[in-house]
């Protein structure tokens, strides 16, 4: 199953990380670029929203928001960088970027709407996150791994920059701002006017319209860059990742078709696995860890009884529709965590160990 | 009682619907979308003579502005809950509320509003969703899990909460909370597995194994946070992680704070 994760790390230049809050996915996202510089001389760029304390202290990142950080992965002829994104700033060098000159930018940031707009457009986090796969013009690198903001699915992701991009060409833009502009404008936003104000207040509204001018003005670089992220993530050259964490709950729901891997994070080895053709062009993923009640019953602590009792309860025959074309990885869990560079390496190389059992021949690795 | 889903997941009436109970007691459940609020308030408070299907230009960028002008999200959920909350015929509403990184922003929405509109009827409105929120009868209840994100996020969040909002935090809820093993049950996993470091062979000390260390893995992130609720003076209530029946596991540590509220 890791032949699936090896073609993509192998081929593809941009790795979009997706998945619920909770389940791994710097982790996974982090050890994918290792796997991918180690095994498939790659240069990676891992960019991540918000790692814990332990995995950005592992990877030496802790406190340089914004900067892409070389992480030593040994004898390899890839090479691995890791960039942690801070929104704030994040958006100030898109403006910065975007502009069409110093003075507007400056203008723009100086604007006490905008830090609270920006940051609260439903979508920019998101589009922040993706943007940095534009970085593939640096020569540095030739994979970009994104780890998206939690609770994103593919869908939502590939959305992302055209609901940005369909705000510049909306009406709403045009009517916001039609207090400075042309005649025809400004009669065809009478209706939405008379509302907003009614609503808004005039003095409000006007503020609202200073900010959405300068604002416009970024539009034919930012839909620039909106259009190539789009170009990218739609292009052959881009792959969905989504992670899902074996003890979660969450294994049966439906994979979407946009996804073309799935990653079981935090699986127990010996559980057995088997998949099976339901006929309908989708595999029948099932996942189970039976142990003899009578061993467990054995048990003469309570506490661990229950705690047993309990972990098995995880994965009674749990069962995953995977559609044609969607491959599989399954990740162990790892006793301690992971906490260390090491650990981000011995997690792809235990996976590919495969030690998990079939139905068949339960003794034996599962194909 | 009303149960409001935020963000309209489903997951909320799923649960509900799923729950065995009687008819009367059964919560009515609320899917809050932000262009079905929009076209409420429009009907409601701007007497458009029209309604909001037939506005005509206006009617297509309701949906741009409920889903991406920057607030709207906001001050539409906590409206339209303050509304049910002053105007509805309920005892009790519970809104199941986004992620935490959006909470503070949802809270704080009609304050912010408020600071930055002089004229207007949202000038009442958010006045008197102010003092809603700020009345001793409106408070959060924080709910995290004994990982190292959530307790990191927990952290931010109830800091944020006691200093950019009026709303109390009554309870801090630790779900999902490992069963908790003693060293006789480390023992034994350990005798069980034949050796101290930690490598299971046999599928019951792999499992023994994995149980023991999401318990001692969650033991610091528990600790952590009752330190946290402790120094804001905020009782804490334990739901013991349950594979089989969560809400079960969940409502049998509810009762407790019932009891406390």
């Amino acid at each position: 199953m890791i032949d699936a994760v090896d073609a993509l790390l192998a081929e593809r230049s941009v790795v979009a990380v997706v998945g619920r809050g909770g389940v791994g996915k710097t982790t996974v996202a982090a050890a994918l670029g290792v796997r991918a510089a180690r095994h498939h001389d790659r240069r990676v760029l891992v960019v991540t929203v918000d790692p814990a304390r332990r995995l950005a202290d592992a990877l030496g990142v802790n406190g340089l928001d914004g900067e892409a950080v070389i992480v030593p992965v040994g004898q390899a002829e890839g090479r691995l960088w890791v960039l942690m994104v801070e929104m704030s700033s994040a958006w100030d060098q898109l403006v910065r970027h975007c502009a069409p000159d110093a003075a507007t930018a400056d203008s723009l940031l100086a604007n006490g709407l905008y830090r609270s707009l920006t940051t609260r457009f439903v979508a920019s986090h998101d589009y922040v996150a993706l943007d940095h796969i534009l970085l593939l013009d640096d020569d540095r690198f030739d994979l970009i791994i994104v780890d998206t903001p939690p609770g994103n699915h593919a869908e939502d992701l590939f959305a992302a920059p055209g609901r940005l991009g369909l705000f510049f060409d909306s009406r709403l833009l045009r009517w916001l701002t039609a207090g400075v502009g042309g005649g025809v404008t400004r009669l065809a936003s009478r209706p939405f006017q008379l509302v907003a104000r009614r609503l808004l207040g005039t003095d409000f509204l006007d503020r609202i319209g200073e900010f959405f001018t300068l604002f416009a003005r970024l539009r034919p670089r930012l839909v620039e860059r909106i259009d190539a992220v789009e170009r990218l993530l739609e292009s052959p050259a881009s792959a969905m990742v989504e992670i899902r964490a074996a003890d979660s709950g969450h294994i049966p729901e439906p994979v979407e078709e946009g996804d073309d891997l799935v990653v079981v994070n935090r699986l127990l080895p010996l559980t057995e696995v088997v998949i099976e053709p339901s006929g309908d062009g989708v595999d029948r993923v099932t996942l189970d860890l039976r142990i003899d009640s009578d061993d467990v019953d054995a048990l003469t602590d309570e506490s661990l009884r229950a705690a047993v009792v309990g972990l098995m309860a995880a994965t009674p025959g749990v069962e995953m529709r995977l559609p044609a074309g969607t491959g599989l990885c399954l990740l162990p869990r790892l006793s301690g965590g992971v906490n260390r560079l090491e650990d981000l390496i011995t997690l792809t190389d235990q996976a590919a160990a495969e030690p998990w059992r079939s139905k068949a021949e339960s003794s034996d690795p599962v194909v | 009682m009303l149960a409001v889903d935020a963000v309209d997941s489903g997951d909320l009436a799923a649960v509900i619907a799923a729950e065995p109970s009687e008819t009367s007691h059964r919560p009515e459940v609320l899917g809050l979308t932000t262009q079905d609020s929009l076209n409420e308030y429009v009907r409601r408070y701007l007497k458009v003579p029209i309604s909001p299907a037939n506005i005509g230009p206006l009617s297509r960028i309701f949906d741009f502005v409920s889903n991406a002008a920057p607030g709207v999200k906001e001050i539409l959920t906590v409206g339209k809950a303050g509304y049910e909350a002053r105007f509805g015929d309920w005892d009790e509403i519970v809104v199941d509320a986004p992620a935490s990184g959006h909470v503070v922003e949802l809270l704080a929405a009609p304050t912010a509003l408020h600071e930055l509109i002089t004229s207007g009827p949202l000038v009442g409105q958010t006045a008197w969703l102010q003092e809603l929120l700020a009345a001793p009868s409106t408070t959060v209840t924080v709910v995290a899990t004994p990982e190292e994100l959530p307790v990191a996020e927990t952290t931010m969040l109830l800091g944020r909460l006691i200093r950019e909002t009026d709303v109390a935090v009554d309870a801090l809820i630790i779900n999902r909370a490992p069963t908790t093993i003693g060293p006789a049950g480390i023992a034994e996993a350990e005798r069980i597995n034949g050796r101290t470091d930690g490598r299971a062979t046999t599928a019951l000390g792999l499992v023994a194994a994995a149980a023991v260390d999401r318990a001692l893995s969650a033991a610091p992130f528990v600790a952590e946070l009752e330190a946290l609720a402790s120094g804001y003076d905020v009782p804490v209530f334990t739901v013991t992680e349950n594979f089989d029946d969560p809400v079960s596991s969940a409502l049998s540590a509810l009762s407790s704070l019932n009891g406390h509220r």
